[in-house]
């Protein structure tokens, strides 16, 4: 017999478990007592903080409420790429009910749940069961967050890398740095090492020689325009039937261009790492965590 | 026998007028008369050099030359950015000076036979028990138990895929198999899972904000089943083949010929 014959889980299955998880995983004292500090209190001063930095906040953006009532009060603050449900687990665990997620968290940019409601998604209704059971609230921090000085995404990486020692010319994407010379194989094995990772990916030669190295982002042009400017580019994620192809063109023309892929996660988790300190400056009176919501994938060597 | 007329018979196979955004006839002149015929998955610059080599001016294409797969991705002018550069204008070249003739009919050949390129991936993976619904772009196989990792690596070696990436429990036992190729979606994912024995899913790619969490979900809410993405290269591949049987069957009478080029993507 499938092991998933239980699946999908009934709603009340799951939000008995959920309730339960929560009630036995949340320990008396975790939860930090606060003068009532509301989600929508903490968005509030985010919002604030990031007016100071000059950022002008836009309602148009995809940075608002996803999950739960911004009303409610919070007992502890996660900062996390992706508020998967086992990142939700954790927060539990932690006695956290507001998580400040990177990404979506209903599997679109826009968050638009209309299509999972419809066809009655057994994982929707897992997420959203779990959430309500455990009076969780999920905000996302994403438009606004590539806008702050200094940009934490780039920070990290290049810190990581060691490429903010290395001369470079132009500015965030259009940012080539002089790298001492590695080959295509060894520039992935730096990412796989440094992050780490176990889903790095490569495009070109792996013996082709990089001494330019760009990041680059998710779409063809980021890749055309890096290739103008450096010997390889790095992308946290791009879609393989334009840039892997294009790429690929490139080396069979002899232009000798690399891609190395990471995974988007390993990219931007960090991140969310590197503003715990600046949220902490903000809410002051509960704890604010950071959870690493891990990578997803790794890959298959043969 | 002139390209035009043979694009015509293969239009009205399909029973569809080619209106697909980035599809129909993408370049070359449809007058000239046809010195052989190809078909292949990724119409890359090694396929455009075979297909040279190999006598033929009449490339009946899965992917796009200029890499504007579907209009539902990427920006309006993706098309003129991609002319514009250093490839684009070097393929152009090799295109025009080789007169080649590219057309694609990929949405009009999937809506007829919605799970043909699910059926080549699976049979290109090994699998044999296929399984299939009409209008179900995915097929199902019953297999071997056996771990996770160890299905993967069957599929890696089978397919040639250099760039395997799952989303799974190593010894995750599986048993049911649900093969798709391309771009995987939430609901595409969902769909496969429908069915309660299917513990392994296997595609091209995933958006990593869409089906790669929607994935991650899956096995958080409970469900013992793993993700295998093969590269969206890798699991179209098999596709050449089927478009040159279908394209040999409408056009009786001329030699047609399936060109490949090997997983572009390597892992570390």
């Amino acid at each position: 017999m499938s092991e998933n014959t239980m699946w999908p889980i009934s709603r009340r299955q799951f939000l008995v478990q959920s309730l339960l998880s929560g009630l036995l995983l949340t320990a008396p004292g975790l939860a930090q007592a606060s003068p009532a500090l509301t989600a929508r209190d903490i968005v509030e001063r985010i919002k604030k903080a990031c007016a100071e930095q000059g950022i002008n906040w836009s309602d148009k953006s995809i940075d608002t409420f996803k999950v739960g009532n911004p009303d409610t009060v919070v007992t502890g603050v996660i900062s996390t790429f992706s508020a998967t449900i086992d990142v939700m687990r954790q927060a539990v665990a932690k006695g956290a009910n507001f998580i400040i997620s990177h990404e979506p968290i209903f599997y679109n940019h826009m968050d638009d749940t209309s299509a999972l409601k419809a066809r009655q998604d057994p994982v929707y209704l897992a997420k959203t069961g779990f959430a309500e059971a455990n009076n969780l609230v999920v905000w996302r921090f994403h438009d606004h967050f590539h806008r702050l000085t200094p940009e934490p995404v780039t920070t990290v990486l290049y810190n990581r890398l060691g490429w903010d020692k290395f001369p470079s010319q132009g500015q965030g994407f259009s940012r080539s740095f002089e790298h001492p010379e590695v080959t295509l194989k060894e520039l992935a094995d730096i990412f796989a090492r440094q992050f780490p990772s176990g889903s790095v990916r490569f495009v070109g030669d792996p013996s082709q020689k990089i001494s330019r190295v760009s990041l680059t982002s998710h779409s063809i042009s980021g890749v055309i325009n890096t290739f103008k400017l450096s010997d390889a580019g790095v992308s946290a994620e791009v879609r393989e039937w334009d840039s892997v192809e294009y790429t690929r063109d490139a080396n069979e023309l002899g232009l000798n261009k690399g891609l190395v892929l990471i995974a988007h996660e390993r990219g931007e988790q960090f991140g969310m790492k590197y503003i715990v300190p600046w949220l902490s400056s903000i809410v002051t009176e509960l704890p604010v965590t950071f959870i690493n919501s891990q990578e997803p994938f790794r890959t298959i060597k043969v | 026998m002139l390209a035009s007329q043979a694009i015509a018979a293969l239009e009205h196979a399909l029973g569809e007028p080619g209106q697909y955004t980035y599809e129909g006839l993408i370049c070359g002149d449809t007058r000239a008369e046809i010195t052989g015929i190809a078909c292949c998955a990724q119409p890359s610059m090694a396929v455009l050099k075979q297909c040279v080599a190999q006598g033929c001016n009449l490339l009946i294409a899965d992917g796009h030359p200029y890499y504007t797969y579907s209009p539902e991705w990427g920006a309006k002018n993706v098309r003129e950015i991609v002319d514009d550069s250093e490839v684009g204008k070097a393929k152009t070249a090799y295109i025009e000076q080789h007169k080649l003739i590219i057309v694609r009919f990929t949405s009009a050949f999937d809506k007829r036979y919605p799970n043909a390129a699910a059926q080549a991936l699976a049979k290109a993976c090994g699998f044999t028990d296929l399984h299939t619904s009409a209008d179900k772009p995915f097929v199902t196989s019953k297999i071997r138990q056996q771990s996770f990792d160890n299905l993967a690596k069957l599929v890696a070696v089978n397919t040639a895929t250099r760039g395997m990436r799952v989303i799974a429990k190593p010894q995750l036992q599986v048993s049911t198999v649900a093969i798709s190729t391309g771009m995987l979606s939430p609901a595409g994912i969902a769909a496969m899972l429908e069915d309660p024995a299917v513990d392994a899913v296997i595609g091209g790619e995933v958006v990593e904000w869409e089906g790669g969490p929607y994935f991650e979900d899956v096995i958080g809410s409970g469900r013992k089943a793993g993700l295998m993405l093969t590269g969206f290269a890798s699991s179209r591949e098999p596709i050449a083949q089927t478009l040159a049987d279908w394209v040999s069957g409408e056009l009786q009478g001329i030699a047609v010929t399936a060109l490949h080029d090997p997983d572009p993507i390597h892992a570390v």
